[in-house]
Parts: structure tokens; C-alpha cells; sequence
């Protein structure tokens, strides 16, 4: 079997047998989303990677408790984020959203860069006045490009609420950004 | 989920290197290797009846119908004794049921059994 195109379902039945070449499949599979929901609890990428280790590797413990009439996404996801809690009671430092300060700087001319630079100001402002969740939402949807329903399954919400979060995170950024080029035009 | 979400107009903390998402991929993989094995040893036990089940199978049906064949024949169905011949001829209920000229009643055979003969 080519297990690039196996179902996630076969691919778990192979790997609660020990196949490696499966559970590499599925990891690859999820490895991205699940970076990206990690680094929402995570302060670093490489505590982040911690964490998506941990719960593979959790995940793979408990294969044999997976109801295999119920997808395989949700319930990895609802480990990971269940691993990502317990790690951010224990690190009391860690916050629950962390902004990319490590940007990279693009070339070009100078007028569009000082633009991307006042863009990214105004958004980092206003991430930073935002509730945790609607962070999340935001970046998860707007910024990594995962779809709604996706990014609803991976922090275990509806869609809709992923929709109301992200619609009220896109209208305070709006304000943010505005308020900068008022502060910039006076 | 296994695709590359588009870039928004916005810049991605998440890697784009291919070779970074296949380094974490392996580390996560490499690391979960003793789980892996065993896995692989607690589904090792069986394998080898698994081999063989077919064989296994055949054998254990050639065994149920040897047994049909060449077991003892069905024993014909006793016949019917009759209630007289039970009865022990020295049981006074035997005898004031089968001695007595006409049918005995309850009576008669609960006053045998507590003593009073007739």
C-alpha cells in the first residue's frame, strides 16, 4: 500500500502494529497544523516542537483506546492541546500567544518596506490587544492560512465560533491599523 | 490537512523549508521508536498462528467431522418404564399403589408415608 494516499484510519491500524513507515506518514500528515496550534501555547518554536513531539508520541501510546469510527484529526488535536495546557501550567512563564518578532526584512524599495514595517507594527499592536483566542484565530486563519473549519477542529471549536472570533479580531486590527495612520498623517 | 496552507497577505512564523518540516518529522519518528517497538513485540506473539491459521483452520474441522464420524452411535432412545417397575416393591407407597385393588388416593398414600398403614 502507497500510505501517501492511505486514509488516516489505515494508517493508524498500521501503526498500533509498529509500523514506523505509517506513523512517520501520519506525522508528516499533521506535523505543520500541529506546529502552528503548539506555538499558541509554546513561546518558542523549539519549545513548540517539544510539544508536538509529546504528543505524537502520546498519541501513539493511546492508539489503542482511538474509537476508529470517529476521525483521527480532532482526537490527535485535542491530545495536543491537552499536552500544550499541562506544559504551560508547568512553565507558568510560557503565554498563551506569542508574536513572530523574527520577521524577516524583504528588499525592496524603500517606500514599500517602510509600509510592510508600519503594517506589521500596526498588526502586532493591535495581536497584542486582542483576547488570547482571537489571537489564535487570527493568526491561525489569517496569517498561517489554515481554513476556518480546519483551525475548528484543531483548538476543538465550532466553526462558528472560530468565524465570530476571527470576524472580531479583523475589526479591532482595522482600528489599530487606522488609528496608526492617523498618528502617522498628524 | 497534509497540504501547505496558502500565504495570507501576512508573514508566517511557520518554516517554509521542506527540509526543516522533513529533520522534525524524522526527530519525531526517531523518537518514537522504543514505542513503536513495542508494539511491533506485543503483535509479534500471534503472528506465527496467524501463519498458519489456514492450516490450522483445516486441521481443526477435519478433527470436528473425525469425531462425528467414528463416535459412538446416538443410543436409541430407552423405553418408556414404566412408573410400577421404579417403585421399590418393599415402599409401602409402592405397595398401597400397586398392591391396593383400586387406585390409591393422596390421602391414602401421605397417611402410608407418615406411618399409618392401611
Amino acid at each position: 500500500m502507497k500510505l501517501d494516499n492511505a486514509t488516516d484510519l489505515e494508517l493508524v491500524a498500521l501503526a498500533r502494529r509498529g509500523s514506523r513507515d505509517a506513523f512517520g506518514t501520519l506525522v508528516s500528515r499533521y506535523l505543520r497544523p500541529a506546529l502552528a496550534v503548539a506555538w499558541e501555547y509554546a513561546p518558542t518554536r523549539d519549545d513548540a516542537e517539544d510539544l508536538v513531539q509529546d504528543a505524537f508520541h502520546r498519541a501513539l501510546r493511546s492508539l489503542d483506546r482511538f474509537d476508529e469510527t470517529r476521525p483521527f484529526r480532532p482526537w490527535f488535536f485535542t491530545i495536543l492541546r491537552n499536552v500544550a495546557r499541562n506544559e504551560a501550567v508547568r512553565h507558568s512563564r510560557w503565554t498563551s500567544v506569542a508574536v513572530p518578532d523574527d520577521l524577516p526584512a524583504s528588499e525592496g524599495d524603500p517606500e514599500h518596506e517602510a509600509h510592510r514595517t508600519g503594517l506589521r507594527e500596526g498588526i502586532k499592536q493591535g495581536l497584542d490587544m486582542l483576547p488570547p483566542m482571537q489571537q489564535t484565530c487570527f493568526r491561525l486563519c489569517d496569517i498561517e492560512g489554515f481554513d476556518g473549519p480546519e483551525v475548528a477542529e484543531m483548538l476543538g471549536l465550532s466553526a462558528a465560533t472560530v468565524r465570530t472570533h476571527r470576524h472580531r479580531a479583523r475589526a479591532t486590527l482595522r482600528d489599530a491599523l487606522r488609528r496608526l495612520n492617523e498618528q502617522k498623517e498628524a | 490537512m497534509n497540504h501547505i496552507p496558502e500565504r495570507s497577505q501576512f508573514e508566517s512564523r511557520l518554516p517554509d523549508e521542506q527540509a526543516y518540516w522533513d529533520k522534525l518529522a524524522a526527530r519525531v519518528s526517531d523518537s518514537a521508536e522504543p514505542i513503536l517497538r513495542e508494539r511491533r513485540d506485543a503483535d509479534a506473539w500471534w503472528q506465527p498462528l496467524a501463519k498458519w491459521s489456514p492450516a490450522i483452520g483445516v486441521a481443526a474441522a477435519a478433527a470436528a467431522l473425525l469425531v462425528v464420524l467414528t463416535g459412538p452411535p446416538a443410543q436409541a432412545q430407552p423405553a418408556q418404564v414404566s412408573f410400577e417397575e421404579l417403585l421399590s416393591p418393599d415402599d409401602p407407597v409402592s405397595r398401597a399403589l400397586v398392591g391396593a385393588a383400586e387406585i390409591a388416593d393422596l390421602s391414602t398414600m401421605l397417611l402410608v408415608e407418615s406411618g399409618g398403614e392401611q
